[in-house]
């Protein structure tokens, strides 16, 4: 039993992370559906890139934002340094970006919609990396929301 | 003051342009968020602090943006636009700049 016990701890900590990591695996399906219902929600709402909403002539326009700060979470980081050795597309960190992104352009809809605005337009993405070595990336939306 | 970043502002008239403006701000981590971040980066997902240090210290940018066009007798910005990079040593500077121009609602 000593010895069981003496073999098991070096690895605790890797039980640890792992268990982390899983929870985190959990959370990302959690918050992709709970993207998914919001996004329901605002269905509907017009988003363009382009300066004015075409054929239409709004009243007035006004600057409005949305960012969000995400961390890969070590498990990817990990797998991410694995994947750069043969290359290829890395899954974990695009599904992170994805839900960064919308996220992101969600918490911007939300507020002009709070705000009575039918479209935003101009719409512009920024995305940065914040954290130095450790995978932390912010994604900024921006655009002009017409009444 | 006005803030769009179309190169018109709807329902008004864009009378003079007074010239480009802009305002930065680089911002630091705070070692106490960043340990925390480091442990809530175990699990992944949002950084609720960072996102709100950004948030925070783009408005600062935007503030100062705000004090060039002011003190040119702006009364909005238009085509606004905003960077961020990293600098050395785990900072971010957050800029914006924009056209400052004299509008006047249309009657």
């Amino acid at each position: 039993m000593g010895n069981v016990i003496a073999i098991a701890v070096p690895f605790l900590p890797v039980v640890f992370y792992l268990l982390l990591s899983l929870i985190g695996v959990g959370l990302e399906r959690k918050h992709e559906q709970q993207l998914d219902r919001r996004e329901a929600q605002v269905a509907g709402f017009l988003l363009l890139d382009l300066d004015h909403v075409p054929g239409t002539i709004a009243q007035s326009g006004e600057l409005v934002s949305g960012n969000v700060v995400m961390g890969t979470g070590y498990l990817k980081q990990f797998t991410a340094s694995l994947r750069t050795i043969v290359g290829g597309e890395v899954k974990g960190y695009q599904r992170v970006l994805d839900r960064a992104r919308r996220e992101a352009q969600l918490r911007m809809i939300e507020h002009a919609k709070s705000q009575g605005a039918h479209a935003i337009v101009n719409v512009r993405f920024d995305t940065s990396n914040i954290g130095g070595v450790k995978p932390f990336s912010e994604v900024f939306c921006y655009g002009t929301m017409v009444r | 003051m006005l803030l769009v970043n179309t190169e018109t502002i709807p329902g008004h008239t864009i009378i003079e342009a007074r010239g480009l403006v802009s305002g930065n701000t680089i911002r630091a981590k705070h070692l106490g968020r960043d340990i925390g971040a480091g442990l809530k980066n175990l699990v992944g997902g949002e950084l609720t602090g960072y996102t709100e240090l950004l948030n925070e210290s783009r408005q600062e940018a935007t503030d100062r943006m705000i004090g060039n066009a002011m003190a040119m007798q702006a009364n909005a910005v238009v085509n606004v636009r905003f960077t961020t990079s990293a600098v050395a040593g785990g900072a971010a500077e957050l800029y914006a700049y924009g056209t400052a121009v004299v509008v006047r609602p249309n009657a």
